[in-house]
């Protein structure tokens, strides 16, 4: 898959020359305000459990696979313990279909996921893959494709803009969330 | 807690983790037959206005990507056709097309384009393209034009994920993950290509 960025880099508190723009997507990247905006859910998550099943369209017979995710934490959306979502693609016995960058879950993985109201499409998370942030050890958030995600520092106005940073400046989970909440906060979003 | 069914987990480790080396890095899987025919069904009509860089239909925009492999692997070379479908469909048939979703699924609103590829025990045997209809395509060189997109980069890239190449982070590959100004396969896309089907 291909995309274009849509980023702006603002750089500023961090080093220009260690900072990249959250651009190194595979999909047009939404906003980080859009994907506040656009998401149904944002929820803190672990992956427990994923199954593909054969599916069928007009198109025939497909794999789709569905993530079953502990719900640690609702930042946007109404309360739920557990939460299936489904992406298309995945492999049963040695027949797999790959959709180019998908994400791709294991038991055990934790993340911030940004679910899309939008509906059947091939993920469900807004963005495609963008709407998923990486919770590593020492909960630091990490983008989809494994970079860690900073934040812009001195901005006076509007809410600070997301940014692919060295390790050392990589956001911890709680200021991840916090950065949600502001972001929400300043663009109007209800985050019930 | 329920556990995650064995080859599911395998799945996800074999084709989520593209393996990186030094930039280009590989899916999972490759073509074991000598010649992979892609039906073009982009469209044979003739365009009015013709596009930007002259070319009268989207076939004829898209083939050159087709080529562009072709000239720098050695045990595989894709083929072009026009005729049959037009779907994303495990037919062992690979369409190249227009379209808004795929398999039922709607492509999303951020996607350019994706490639649909099938595979058993590493070995392709089946890969769509679609290019989404949302967006505004063309067909020119050079540098990345505001708000229309080119269908001849874009093609390049998908093909490079049809034959087993992932995303590469190196500056000049058509294989990164965001389109720019890049209209043509870099050093490190040829190299990721020729450890899969040697060098021509």
């Amino acid at each position: 898959m291909f995309s274009a960025a849509r980023f702006v880099v603002a750089v500023a508190g961090i080093a220009a020359t260690t900072v990249l723009p959250l651009s190194a997507t595979v999909v047009i990247a939404p906003t980080f305000e859009e994907m506040v905006r656009d998401a149904r859910e944002i929820i803190v998550v672990e992956a427990v459990s994923s199954r593909a099943a054969w599916r069928s369209s007009s198109q025939g017979r497909f794999i789709e696979t569905t993530v079953t995710f502990r719900v640690d934490a609702v930042v946007k959306g109404a309360f739920t313990r557990e939460r299936a979502l489904s992406f298309l693609g995945g492999q049963i016995g040695s027949t797999r279909l790959d959709v180019s960058d998908q994400v791709q879950f294991t038991r055990g993985d934790r993340d911030v996921l940004f679910v899309s109201s939008a509906g059947n499409e091939a993920s469900p998370l807004v963005g495609f893959n963008h709407g998923r942030f990486r919770i590593v050890s020492g909960d630091v958030i990490l983008s989809h494709d494994g970079q860690p995600v900073g934040i812009e520092t001195g901005r006076s106005r509007g809410p600070a803009t997301l940014l692919e940073a060295p390790s050392s400046q990589a956001l911890s989970l709680n200021s991840f969330l916090a950065h949600i909440r502001a972001t929400a906060s300043v663009a109007g979003v209800n985050l019930r | 807690m329920k556990p995650i069914p064995t080859l599911v987990l395998v799945a996800a480790i074999v084709a989520g983790s593209a393996v990186q080396i030094d930039g280009y890095a590989f899916t999972g899987w490759k073509w074991a037959q000598a010649r992979v025919p892609m039906r073009l069904r982009l469209g044979t009509t003739t365009l009015k206005p013709v596009l930007i860089d002259k070319i009268t239909t989207w076939n004829k925009a898209a083939s050159p990507a087709l080529s562009a492999w072709n000239a720098r692997i050695k045990n595989t070379q894709f083929s072009a056709g026009s005729t049959g479908g037009q779907k994303a469909a495990f037919d062992r048939t690979n369409y190249v097309f227009f379209a808004a979703s795929a398999y039922g699924r709607k492509m999303g609103s951020n996607v350019l384009a994706t490639a649909y590829t099938w595979y058993s025990a590493g070995k392709a045997v089946d890969s769509d393209i679609v290019f989404n209809t949302k967006w505004k395509w063309n067909s020119y060189r050079g540098n990345l034009r505001r708000g229309v997109y080119d269908v001849r980069r874009v093609m390049i890239h998908e093909l490079g994920h049809t034959l087993g190449l992932g995303h590469s982070n190196k500056a000049g590959a058509i294989m990164r993950p965001i389109v720019s100004n890049q209209d043509k396969l870099g050093a490190d896309d040829i190299a990721g290509a020729q450890r899969l089907y040697g060098k021509k």
